[in-house]
């Protein structure tokens, strides 16, 4: 067993009187890729945003490195691409692509007295976007867009990342490039948990899968989940997935 | 050519504060368009300006050195009502902002105009002088230059990340946003004085409106907005001197020339 890189224990979330997340508790080990999947509303974004402290749980205690996660102080250490990030960046947003990736020293320059300019080079080039480094960030495309942010959320060589659905849009090939280099950081150590609703991935590049529709229904090593799970049936049935008990 | 080096003279220290006034701005003004609430800068003026009527009814109840400190507060404390308007009923901000600077000013007039104050401070607070500022004023708008040079600095990182992005882990945004705004209510306060409470706005307004499109880099926007700030005060001045025009009025006249190099910008781009 890797060392546990977070731990969730009995977490509940309620917007109002309405369940969003019910009773949650897994581990995340280092070196884990796992796949967060589940109908829409099921409560995946939720989960993340509790895991970084975005949103207070009703109830529960989430750790990350064995410290309770309100306490945390190292989130330099985790890099975040959060939902359709890219929505808020318009034309007159007043940064080259260089300066939005070098935002992630800035805010976190308590932690980090160095700009690593070795690196935002690297991926850069990595993610094809190197020759934009110096455009306005708001006249990249979408999918040039989700790129900068990715390479922001990797700046700081974090020791997890976190993805909420990053790719959502894209077309197949920018996937298989993305995920191919997400699987390259992988290898070197990087945890990574994916929020995503792209299943046909999940036997590729993850290792582990958690399935959430306001329980956690499954997690575990995908190989059983995909024999457990017939996943495919299941997320064209919603319904269905309410009612399975593995 | 004496008669121009007399009124020179005599507005010095109005033009003085108003090119620090213009820099001091540019530091914040870009944010306030970014944010999408280029009305907020309106209605602080609307609530300082009630701030102000209130504040003169004790005025001889309190020594004159808290004058200033309890106008800032008053402004502060009022300005948190669009927030709580927000919170509370579900309205868009941009609707609360209106709804509470609207009221801010109907109340302000209403004490005026019971309490005698309905007069031509009451014109001068509402359309500024360049004539008005005094030496006092002008060390004021040092002050507040400095402040704007140093609280940028610390804080635009946290400031600009908003704009890309809503949420960042770790990160909590109510400190850097309530020194953001003390820092436009302490350039309002010492805006109003040269510009007047319903012109002040336009400072926040014009340039940043222009220089957002043409700049691609921090740093260049905030010095071409100082810049095309600073010329407006300048321009201003000498149209406001030779056609014998209310400043405020002329400095707004010409930087609405901005708008239209951005139309053209925009065309030929």
């Amino acid at each position: 067993m890797g060392q546990t890189i977070i731990e969730v224990k009995n977490l509940y979330f309620l917007y109002g009187n309405q369940i969003i997340l019910e009773d949650i508790s897994f581990k995340i080990e280092k070196g884990d890729f796992l796949a967060l999947i589940g109908p829409n509303g099921g409560g995946k974004t939720t989960l993340i945003k509790c895991i970084l402290n975005l949103l207070k749980p009703n109830k529960g205690k989430i750790f990350i490195w064995g410290e309770e996660n309100r306490s945390f102080k190292n989130w330099h250490k985790i890099g975040y691409v959060p939902q359709r990030a890219g929505d808020l960046i318009d034309h007159l947003t007043p940064l080259t692509v260089k300066d939005f990736i070098f935002l992630s020293f800035k805010i976190y320059k308590d932690f980090i007295n160095f700009t690593n300019y070795k690196l935002i080079n690297e991926l850069a080039e990595k993610f094809g976007i190197k020759t934009l480094l110096n455009k306005k960030i708001g006249e990249l495309s979408y999918g040039q867009l989700q790129r900068a942010y990715l390479i922001k959320a990797l700046i700081l060589n974090p020791e997890l990342l976190l993805l909420d659905e990053p790719f959502v849009g894209l077309d197949f090939f920018s996937q298989e490039v993305f995920y191919n280099t997400l699987a390259e950081f992988h290898k070197k150590g990087l945890t990574i948990i994916l929020v995503t609703h792209e299943t046909w991935l999940l036997t590729k590049w993850i290792t582990k899968v958690a399935c959430i529709n306001q329980k956690l229904y499954f997690h575990g090593d995908h190989e059983s989940f995909c024999v457990q799970a017939k996943y495919l049936e299941i997320f064209q049935d919603r319904h269905r997935i309410e009612h399975i008990h593995w | 050519m004496n008669a121009f080096w007399d009124s020179f003279l005599l507005i010095k220290w109005g033009l003085f504060s108003g090119i620090l006034l213009a820099i001091s701005i540019s530091f914040t003004s870009p944010f306030i368009i970014l944010k999408k609430n280029a009305l907020f800068p309106h209605a602080l003026t609307h609530i300082y300006f009630l701030a102000i009527i209130s504040v003169s009814l004790i005025y001889k109840f309190i020594p004159s050195f808290l004058t200033f400190p309890i106008i800032v507060i008053f402004t502060l404390t009022l300005t948190s009502l669009i927030w709580i308007l927000k919170k509370y009923s579900k309205l868009y901000e941009d609707t609360a902002t209106s709804i509470i600077s609207s009221i801010a000013m109907g109340l302000a007039l209403v004490i005026a105009s019971k309490t005698s104050q309905y007069d031509s401070r009451l014109f001068s607070y509402l359309f500024g002088s360049l004539v008005g500022i005094t030496k006092k004023d002008f060390y004021e708008s040092l002050v507040v230059f400095i402040f704007s040079i140093f609280l940028f600095n610390k804080f635009y990182p946290l400031w600009i990340v908003q704009i890309t992005d809503k949420e960042v882990p770790g990160i909590d945004f109510k400190g850097a946003n309530l020194i953001f705004l003390i820092l436009i209510t302490l350039q309002i306060v010492v805006g109003v004085k040269l510009m007047g409470i319903l012109l002040i706005s336009a400072l926040f307004i014009f340039s940043s409106s222009l220089t957002l499109w043409i700049t691609k880099s921090l740093k260049f926007l905030i010095l071409a907005t100082s810049l095309l700030n600073i010329l407006g005060i300048l321009i201003g001045t000498i149209v406001s001197i030779i056609w014998d025009i209310p400043f405020s009025g002329a400095v707004i006249m010409f930087m609405s020339l901005y708008l239209i190099l951005q139309i053209i910008w925009r065309f030929l781009n």
